[in-house]
């Protein structure tokens, strides 16, 4: 699989290929800041999801379902211009301003910029995004460092790496639980086929 | 799919009309100008005018509820007729206005305005753009809403009792007022739509990509509500709506392709002019 460069990703991004070859990233604000080197650097968008620990005493995804789930989590929406403050070692979940639409002979990985990991911040714990796949990308942002931090919807966070695969693969993406979302999206973690074997397995 | 925001804006040019033109000395006016026919079913002037006060609130209700809707017309185009068009699907259109009505008008009635004020000017000009979905599928819903509005049991229903046809030809008798005020408020932001970019925005959301945008330029509102309205119109027929569970999968995604593409336009917009243009 090789990396695609700057010159291949700005090719990728303006040609009109058929549908499954085209590389769509949207909106790009700024294609000078954000294409440098192999990679395109992405926004962060202005919607979270944050955890309730003050009255969830674990979680257990063998009892959640789609109602339930919001128990223990809820969505919070940062008008632009105002920030989100991201205490030291907490989870929350953001996404990309940016609408991806992945062809299917790419596959791409996320990092963080490395000015934001510098200060402590982590973007992204699974970063493969798969051929075919369309919609926000996901961010579980934590904050390794000792001081709360910042984040202002729109700032550059994140960087999309994009690599040819040897052939062109259809998007599977566990059942698209995830397929054309706009922001993030809580955890269908509880919707895995096999769950409900290894978690009611009768013990041996 | 989010085009009720223009009818929510227009409440509150609605407002600004009660408070402008149904003053106090409207109000007087126009219960002096019922009282000759209400002397004809009512005998005493308390009576008299405890009716008269019935006929304004319906009247006062199909201005509530019309007049945002022409602003929500005149701010992002048809989208808002189609919408009314796709909840007459599914609820009753000819409900009378009364008070467990909340004095709304009849569904069907604010459509019947709104073609006949806006949608038959816009069809007329669409039929002489080139071809393309988007044309396709407006004569389409053109030739669907005569049908149905030529049956006109919403006028009947409102004819079939005093008050509410009272209030009816009050209303007949100031659409052309309120029509020119909502003009008159937002002239500057009336929405314009363009054939050829709603066909590239149906390639998009067809494409499930959001119609935010067409060569890194930032789409307005009305064209992005319209894009997912006809795409909707369009392909109700395919396969991706053949049963109701891929109905409302698909309804969804469309609708959130949409909201997404609202939010990024919104954001690309102010990028753009906050940079002076030098975005590329």
């Amino acid at each position: 699989m090789a990396t695609l460069n700057k010159n291949e990703l700005i090719k990728r991004l303006s040609t009109k290929t058929p549908k499954v070859n085209r590389l769509v990233v949207t909106p790009i604000l700024d294609l000078k800041q954000q294409i440098e080197g192999p990679g395109i650097d992405l926004r962060l968008s202005n919607q979270f999801i944050v955890f309730k620990s003050e009255n969830t005493p674990h979680i257990n995804i063998a009892t959640l379902d789609d109602y339930n789930i919001k128990k223990v989590q809820s969505e919070v929406v940062v008008p632009f211009g105002e920030s989100f403050i991201l205490h030291p070692k907490t989870l929350v979940l953001a996404s990309t301003l940016e609408y991806i639409s992945m062809p299917h002979d790419l596959s791409g990985t996320l990092e963080g910029r490395s000015s934001w990991a510098r200060l402590g911040l982590i973007i992204a714990t699974a970063c493969a995004i798969d051929p075919g796949f369309k919609g926000c990308i996901t961010l579980e942002l934590t904050n390794l460092g000792n001081l709360p931090l910042y984040l202002y919807p729109g700032i550059r966070l994140a960087k999309l790496i994009l690599m040819e695969t040897t052939s062109p693969t259809e998007y599977e993406g566990s059942g698209k639980k995830y397929y054309c979302q706009i922001g993030p999206e809580f955890s269908k973690a509880h919707k895995d086929p096999d769950l409900d074997f290894f978690s009611k397995m009768p013990k041996p | 799919m989010h085009t009720v925001i223009g009818h929510e804006i227009g409440h509150f040019y609605q407002q600004t009309y009660f408070l402008e033109i149904l003053a106090q000395d409207w109000e007087a006016r126009t219960v002096n100008e019922l009282l000759p026919t209400l002397s004809t079913r009512y005998q005493t002037l308390d009576e008299q005018l405890l009716q008269a006060q019935e006929i304004l609130k319906i009247y006062r209700g199909m201005v509530r509820e019309i007049l945002p809707d022409v602003i929500g017309y005149l701010l992002f185009g048809p989208s808002i007729l189609f919408a009314h068009y796709c909840f007459s699907s599914w609820m009753n259109d000819k409900i009378p206005p009364s008070v467990q009505s909340n004095y709304y008008p009849p569904l069907k009635m604010r459509m019947r305005i709104l073609y006949e004020n806006y949608f038959q000017k816009d069809v007329l000009a669409i039929k002489k753009s080139r071809g393309g979905i988007f044309k396709k599928t407006i004569l389409n819903l053109d030739t669907n809403l005569d049908k149905y509005l030529q049956i006109q049991d919403d006028i009947s229903l409102l004819n079939s009792n005093f008050h509410s046809a009272e209030a009816l030809k009050i209303f007949n008798r100031t659409l052309q007022d309120i029509i020119k005020f909502c003009k008159s408020k937002i002239d500057k932001n009336i929405y314009k739509f363009n054939p050829r970019i709603i066909n590239e925005l149906i390639n998009r959301i067809d494409d499930n990509i959001p119609p935010n945008e067409i060569q890194a330029k930032p789409i307005k509102l009305g064209d992005i509500f319209l894009s997912g309205w006809i795409y909707y119109f369009h392909s109700l027929d395919d396969e991706i709506f053949s049963n109701g569970d891929n109905y409302i999968i698909r309804y969804d995604i469309i609708s959130k392709l949409l909201l997404k593409a609202s939010n990024l336009a919104f954001i690309h917009t102010l990028y753009k002019e906050r940079s002076g243009g030098n975005i590329k």
